[in-house]
C-alpha cells in the first residue's frame, strides 16, 4: 500500500511536471504526428486502407522511441542532477521510485499512443479490424515490455551524454529489423532470423494481427506472452540495476546476471516465439 | 546518545577522507561541524544519512545503524542536502504534497512553510523561487514530517547575506523549539553564532570540539588591547605582566595580551601609583576565526579562503 502510494505520488508529480512544459508536450503530442503524416502520405498516399497497413510500425516506432529517448534519458537525467539522491534521504524506496517511473512512462506512453491514433483516425479514416479493445490491450503489451527495457538503460547510463548512444544501439536495430520501418518479409531469411529475437517485432506483428488481420484477443497471446516476457526481464534488471547516484559504481556482477537472463529468454522466444504471419508476403 | 560515532574510517579510493573519528552528540541544540573543503563534513554527515557505507568504524542515529535501519532512520531525521535538485515544474504546495506521500504523518503545507517563512508561496513555480526561497523549500522538506533530528549540509552555501541570514533565523528557532540540528558550514561566523558546540574538521579528523566560547577560552591566540590614559603613564607593571607594545593608535596604546586579567590588574595599580586617569579601554578577544586559523594552519585557512570566494561568485 505504502509502496503504491509512494510510486502513484512520483508518477503524478511527472506528469504535472510534463503537462507544464512545451518540450516534454512536443515529444509527448507533436513529434509521433511527424511521423505519422511522413508515412501517411509519402508511402500510403493518405489512402486509408494503406494508412492502415503503416500504422503498426508507427505505433511500433512511438513505443520503442518514448521508452528509450523519453523515459530512460529522463531516468539518467533526474539521477545526473541529485534528485534521486533527494528521494534517498526520504523512507521511500528504490522499488517504489522505479515503480513511479514505469507508471510515469505507462501514463505518458498512453496519451502518446491514443493521440496517433486519434489523429490518424481523424485525418485519414484508417480502418481497425479488430476490436478497438483488443488494440489497446496489445498496445499496453508493448508498453509492459519496453518501459522497463528503456528504464533498464536508464539504470546503467553514466550521464546523459553517453546514455542516448546506449539507447541507439537498442532502438536501430528495432526499428529497421522489426518491420516497423520497413516491411518484415521484405528482409532477408537471416535477417528475419534476427529480427525473431526483438521485442518490437512480437509488438508489430500483434498490432498488424489486430489492425489488418482483425484476430480476436486469443489469436495475440503468442506475441502478447513474448511481450510480457521481456517486461518481466526488464524489471529484473531494473531491480538488479537501479542506482541512486551517478558516483555509484555499475555492478558488473548484477549485470552479467541480468544478461545471463536475457540471453537465455532470447534462446526461448528463438525456440518457441509465435510464428509471425508478417514474414509472408501479403496478397 | 543521539549520535554515536566510533573510529570512523572512509576511504575514496587512495583518498582518506574521514581518518577515524570517534564522536558523541546528544539531544537538543545546534552542532555545527566546520573545516575547509575536503575535510571531511559531508562524508560524515552522509555516514549518519545513510548514503555512504564506511569503510570501517560504525556510526549510530538514535541506535540504529544507517544504512541497514535506514527506512526507519529517514523517519525520524530530517536532512537537507547540499545541493537539492527540486522539480521545477511543480508549485511548492506540489513539492510538499508529493515528499508528504512517503511519510506516514506530516504536518501541514501551511504550518511548513510558515516555520520557513514561505507563508503566500504554495502556489508558486519552484523555477520562479529565488535561491533563498529554493533553500528554503529544501529546509521545508526536511521538516516536513516534523524529525527530532535535522542534518543540514551547508544550509546556506550560496546565499547572499539577506537570505543567509533568514536561514540562521529559522535554524535558531528550530533549535529553541527543542530540535537538534547538525550542520555543516565553512562560515566562521555562522558556525559562532548558531552553534552550542563546533567540531573543528581537518583532513578527516577531529581538530577541536567544544562550544565556541570554550574553544576561543582555550585558544593559544592573543587577546588585543587599547588604552587611553590622560597624564602621566609609565606601562613598564603591564609589560611585566605580559603585555606587548604594538605602538600608538592615536590616542590609544595598542598592546597584545595573552592573559588580559593580569594586564588589567597591572593597569590599575600602575594608574594608582602614577596618578593618571584612564578615558578608555577596549579588549578584543580572539574570534572563533583565530581559533580555526590555529587549528586548520595556513593551508586550511588558504582552502577557506578559495572556498569563500567561490561561495561569492555563486552567490
Amino acid at each position: 500500500m505504502r509502496f503504491l502510494r509512494n510510486a502513484m505520488a512520483l508518477a503524478l508529480s511527472y506528469l504535472i511536471e510534463n503537462s507544464r512544459s512545451p518540450t516534454a508536450l512536443f515529444w509527448m503530442l507533436a513529434f509521433p504526428q511527424l511521423f505519422l503524416f511522413v508515412f501517411a502520405f509519402v508511402f500510403a498516399g493518405g489512402r486509408p486502407n494503406d494508412v492502415a497497413y503503416l500504422m503498426p510500425g508507427l505505433l511500433t516506432l512511438t513505443t520503442i522511441t518514448s521508452s528509450f529517448f523519453g523515459f530512460s534519458i529522463r531516468l539518467v537525467a533526474e539521477r545526473e542532477r541529485g534528485a534521486l539522491r533527494r528521494l534517498r534521504v526520504t523512507p521511500a524506496s528504490a522499488g517504489a521510485v522505479v515503480a513511479g517511473h514505469m507508471l510515469h512512462a505507462i501514463a505518458s506512453l498512453s496519451i502518446s499512443l491514443l493521440f496517433q491514433l486519434a489523429i490518424g483516425k481523424l485525418f485519414f479514416h484508417f480502418p481497425v479490424q479488430g476490436s478497438i479493445g483488443t488494440l489497446l490491450v496489445m498496445l499496453l503489451a508493448g508498453g509492459i515490455a519496453f518501459v522497463p527495457l528503456g528504464l533498464f538503460i536508464g539504470c546503467i547510463g553514466r550521464d546523459t551524454r553517453s546514455a542516448p548512444a546506449l539507447n541507439n544501439l537498442i532502438v536501430f536495430p528495432q526499428m529497421f529489423l522489426s518491420g516497423s520501418a520497413m516491411p518484415f518479409f521484405m528482409l532477408p531469411g537471416w535477417v528475419q532470423q534476427v529480427g525473431r529475437l526483438l521485442p518490437a517485432t512480437y509488438l508489430n506483428e500483434g498490432l498488424q494481427r489486430v489492425i489488418i488481420g482483425g484476430q480476436p484477443l486469443s489469436g495475440l497471446l503468442g506475441p502478447i506472452a513474448v511481450l510480457v516476457l521481456f517486461g518481466g526481464i526488464g524489471l529484473v534488471l531494473n531491480s538488479l540495476l537501479f542506482r541512486w547516484e551517478s558516483s555509484d559504481p555499475l555492478p558488473l556482477g548484477r549485470l552479467g546476471a541480468g544478461l545471463a537472463i536475457l540471453t537465455v529468454a532470447l534462446g526461448a522466444v528463438a525456440l518457441w516465439g509465435p510464428v509471425l504471419s508478417m514474414a509472408a508476403k501479403p496478397h | 546518545m543521539l549520535i554515536e560515532v566510533e573510529k570512523l574510517v572512509k576511504d575514496y579510493g587512495d583518498q582518506r577522507a574521514l581518518a577515524g573519528i570517534d564522536l558523541a552528540i546528544e539531544a537538543g541544540g545546534t552542532v555545527g561541524l566546520l573545516g575547509p573543503n575536503g575535510a571531511g563534513k559531508t562524508t560524515l554527515v552522509e555516514i549518519l544519512e545513510g548514503l555512504r557505507e564506511p569503510t570501517s568504524g560504525s556510526a549510530r542515529v538514535f541506535g540504529l545503524d544507517p544504512r541497514k535501519d535506514s527506512r526507519a532512520l529517514r523517519l525520524r531525521i530530517g536532512v537537507q542536502l547540499q545541493a537539492t535538485a527540486l522539480p521545477q515544474e511543480l508549485r511548492v504546495s506540489e513539492v510538499l504534497r508529493l515528499y508528504a506521500a512517503f511519510y506516514p504523518k506530516t504536518l501541514t503545507a501551511r504550518a511548513v512553510l510558515e516555520q520557513v517563512e514561505l507563508a503566500g508561496k504554495e502556489r508558486a513555480l519552484v523555477r520562479t523561487l529565488s535561491g533563498g526561497e529554493r533553500q528554503r523549500v529544501s529546509l521545508a522538506l526536511a521538516l516536513l514530517h516534523d524529525p527530532e533530528l535535522l542534518i543540514l549540509d551547508e544550509p546556506t552555501a550560496a546565499l547572499d547575506p539577506v537570505a543567509r541570514r533568514g536561514v540562521h533565523a529559522i535554524v535558531e528557532r528550530l533549535a529553541a523549539a527543542g530540535k537538534t540540528v547538525v550542520l555543516t558550514t565553512h562560515y566562521i561566523e555562522e558556525a559562532e553564532k548558531l552553534c552550542k558546540r563546533v567540531i573543528l574538521l581537518r583532513r578527516g579528523t577531529i581538530v577541536a570540539d567544544g562550544s565556541p566560547f570554550d574553544l576561543i577560552g582555550h585558544s593559544a591566540g592573543l587577546s588585543t588591547m587599547w588604552i587611553e590614559v590622560d597624564g602621566p603613564f609609565d606601562p613598564a607593571r603591564l609589560l611585566g605582566a605580559g603585555a606587548v607594545d604594538q605602538g600608538r593608535e592615536g590616542r590609544h596604546l595598542r598592546f597584545t595580551v595573552s592573559d588580559p586579567g593580569a594586564i588589567v590588574v597591572a593597569l590599575g595599580d600602575t594608574l594608582r601609583a602614577g596618578g593618571g586617569k584612564l578615558i578608555d579601554l577596549r579588549l578584543r578577544r580572539p574570534t572563533l576565526e583565530d581559533v580555526y586559523l590555529e587549528f586548520m594552519g595556513e593551508q586550511g585557512a588558504s582552502a577557506q579562503v578559495e572556498t569563500l570566494l567561490n561561495e561569492e561568485k555563486r552567490a
